[in-house]
């Protein structure tokens, strides 16, 4: 798991002041840098992506990146690499899970942070603590309780034991995130709105949760990529092929015991990040959006 | 954080309290897991639903669900569901089912995992138990594997034996002679050092054994002690392994054997270890996965039988995986039907070929090993062969054989790069491997 980059609150803006022009030399000295870095940390990428395009036997005896003979066989093999399920199925699954997940997580999380941020009640910082705690946690030490009570409710083998504790406010992160977040609105703003006859439930529609945009985008990207990556629990829960994800699809490629089919893997590999690369490419902009404007006028 | 919540009293040791009381809350959570149920949903009008999973690639799927389809012809009141997944997130997956109290009515289970399921009651006893399989057709040797105490708990499918993968081609352009089964550990030493001279060092003669924990027990077996004994210790002496350590760097410093950073890659798996790239010209390894080292290659690859010592090859049969039926499962009978369907049916092995290796029924076996060919050939004739070479199957390793292996991998890793000598090694090896047998 890598540290998420937290949405820094908004501050008043500076004026940045243009620098002056630097030589063309160093420009020019600069930007090679980057691309050397950027070609560094895109190499992997670039060689999934050749591989995908390789026949079978150049990929263990050829260490170029990029493929000699060019065969596009990789795509359909792997679509079609499991009896009776294509992978299109593996990503409608995925997508509803993913989206679901989001949607889950945005709408639980933020009400919970603003119950944390905005409303007195008791017992507050010592839920506030359990839920933070949470965090801490492995999952690996809950999954075997959760296991047994969605078995229980009937859910195994069903997207609800993987959906439903969305909605309930379990991702202490983007809770604390969110309440992170909030703290730093104003408060006058919450009174002006109180003056204008809002309730609580008011504030937060039209007040506090449009201030909070940058947290909400920042969860949304995390929530959907995490989901989207995610093995472990798709795998205990799900035991049909056709209710399989694209991680579980992806990873019925590589048995050790048997055969491992690269071409194919490199092929659906690439076809499982469109969609996350995607999604960052059209919240990113609102991200950058959000983080400027921060509703106070001055 | 311009404006905090108000909040009354002393800060430090609200958030303590807070946190404490979190955790008494997480831990009696964690605490109710009860695993108390079973698994498989009732279907209506006294149709039995079964759940079958097992571990491999989409190939083993689709044969194992054709031998499923014919079961269910043949037996109108049973439909079964299947699931699976590969090895690693296989067993996970498993581990967690069984202890949420949900695991399938058959299921496939690793050797190294079956003391521990059979010691915390998961499995039910084939022989006995309220639903039997027939094993008179299995060779009684191999079953025993599937053995715990007095109890037939699982019924071994898949037979694997010890071997050298020998890239034939390599040694035909060296103009060195494929070794012949009965050679010795001198002859492989010659034989080995011999490919090295052969190509100028560019290729060494076999992949250094001595991370390789089953190769230290064929070489322990032909030494006439077990790996492990009957309590679950460990059934050798600090001089045992050093003796095998200093053999594989005698080995290895000569250039007989491969490198350090070349031995490394043989955790890589078969088609990124040294007899893939061809640094080595043969490897240990069990016959069961001489077709991925095939598909890794472009030459000619054969078996021979491991080198002996006073004519004992240490070789056996090792289950290479096995089938065993939930002990919480509501319908044992119909689950140990189909178990004795996959394992005996000459039907079922027609639908499986050679997905799960040799078929366990030995009468069935004979008859899919005369119609075989390619690679399956290779195996068959192979496992044929050394048929009369064969030790005594020994009982399933204890809990903690995994963690072993990898302890071996890394000690011999430090040995081999020269930074401890196989004595020290030995030594904190045997420190190392009985704290995990006794945690």
């Amino acid at each position: 798991m890598s540290d998420p980059i937290l949405a820094a609150a908004p501050g008043p803006l500076t004026a940045a002041r243009r620098p002056r022009r630097r030589g063309t030399g160093r420009t020019l000295l600069w930007h090679a840098t980057v691309v050397v870095i950027v070609l560094v940390v895109v190499y992997p990428v670039i060689w999934m992506l050749g591989t995908s395009f390789k026949p079978a036997t150049e990929i263990v005896t050829s260490n170029r990146p990029w493929p000699l003979h060019w065969t596009t066989q990789n795509f359909p093999d792997g679509w079609h690499a499991n009896p009776s399920v294509t992978f299109g199925r593996f990503f409608t699954n995925s997508l509803i899970i993913s989206v679901c997940a989001v949607v889950g997580t945005l709408a639980s999380c933020s009400l919970a942070a603003y119950a944390f941020s905005r409303l007195q009640f008791r017992g507050r910082s010592v839920l506030f603590g359990a839920m933070v705690v949470t965090i801490l946690l492995p999952y690996h030490v809950l999954i075997v309780p959760q296991y047994a009570i969605f078995k229980q409710f009937g859910w195994i083998n069903t997207d609800l034991p993987i959906i439903a504790p969305k909605f309930l406010a379990t991702e202490a992160f983007f809770i604390f995130l969110m309440v992170q977040f909030m703290r730093g609105v104003p408060r006058e703003i919450d009174e002006a709105a109180r003056m204008d006859g809002c309730g609580p439930y008011r504030t937060f529609f039209h007040v506090l949760l449009p201030l909070t945009r940058p947290a909400l985008i920042t969860s949304a990207i995390f929530s959907f990529i995490w989901t989207w990556n995610d093995f472990f629990t798709q795998l205990v829960y799900l035991n049909d092929t056709a209710n399989f994800t694209v991680p579980i699809g992806l990873s019925l490629f590589v048995d050790q015991t048997t055969m491992t089919s690269y071409g194919p893997m490199m092929a659906m590999s690439i076809l499982a990040l469109l969609p996350v690369f995607l999604f960052f490419l059209a919240f990113q902009r609102l991200l950058v959006d959000g983080a400027t404007s921060s509703g106070l006028k001055g | 954080m311009r404006s905090r919540a108000r909040t009354a009293g002393p800060r430090r040791s609200r958030t303590f309290r807070a946190a404490a009381v979190a955790v008494t809350v997480a831990a009696s959570l964690s605490l109710t897991a009860c695993g108390s149920g079973s698994s498989g949903s009732d279907g209506a009008g006294g149709a039995v639903k079964l759940s079958f999973s097992w571990w491999g690639d989409a190939s083993r799927a689709k044969a194992t669900q054709d031998a499923i389809a014919l079961f269910e012809k043949a037996n109108p009141g049973i439909t079964v569901t299947t699931q699976y997944a590969t090895f690693g997130p296989y067993n996970q997956k498993l581990a967690t089912q069984i202890a949420g109290g949900g695991a399938p009515d058959l299921m496939q289970i690793d050797w190294g995992n079956q003391s521990q399921y059979a010691k915390s009651s998961t499995l039910l006893d084939l022989a006995t138990g309220s639903g039997t399989v027939d094993i008179s057709g299995l060779d009684a040797k191999f079953v025993g594997s599937g053995k715990d105490g007095s109890k037939q708990v699982a019924i071994p499918f898949g037979q694997a034996t010890q071997g050298f993968v020998v890239n034939e081609a390599k040694l035909k352009s060296l103009g060195v002679d494929v070794p012949k089964a009965g050679w010795t550990w001198d002859d492989l030493a010659a034989f080995a050092k011999q490919v090295h001279d052969a190509s100028a060092g560019k290729v060494a003669g076999i992949s250094d054994p001595g991370s390789t924990w089953p190769a230290f027990q064929s070489w322990l077996v032909q030494h006439g002690k077990p790996l492990y004994a009957p309590d679950g210790k460990l059934g050798f002496t600090e001089a045992d392994l050093t003796d095998f350590w200093a053999f594989c760097t005698g080995l290895r410093k000569s250039g007989a054997a491969t490198p350090a950073n070349v031995t490394a890659t043989l955790t890589a798996g078969p088609a990124e270890d040294p007899l893939a790239k061809g640094t080595a010209a043969a490897e240990w390894d069990y016959d069961s996965i001489f077709a991925s080292h095939v598909a890794a290659t472009k030459d000619t690859l054969t078996l021979v039988p491991l080198p002996t010592v006073n004519g004992r090859t240490g070789m056996y049969a090792k289950p290479s995986m096995l089938l065993s039926v939930y002990a919480g499962s509501k319908h044992p009978k119909e689950a140990a039907k189909l178990l004795s369907f996959l394992v005996n049916d000459p039907q079922a092995a027609g639908a499986l070929g050679s997905s799960r290796g040799m078929f366990p029924n030995v009468e069935v076996r004979k008859q899919q090993a005369a119609s075989a060919t390619g690679n399956n050939k290779v195996v068959s004739d192979f496992e044929a062969a050394s048929a009369t070479l064969l030790s005594a199957t020994p009982s399933a390793p204890p809990k903690g054989d995994g963690q072993l292996l990898t302890l071996m991998q890394r000690i011999y890793g430090a040995v081999s790069f020269d930074q401890q000598s196989p004595a020290q090694g030995a030594k904190s090896f045997m420190q190392q491997a009985q704290q995990i047998l006794a945690g």
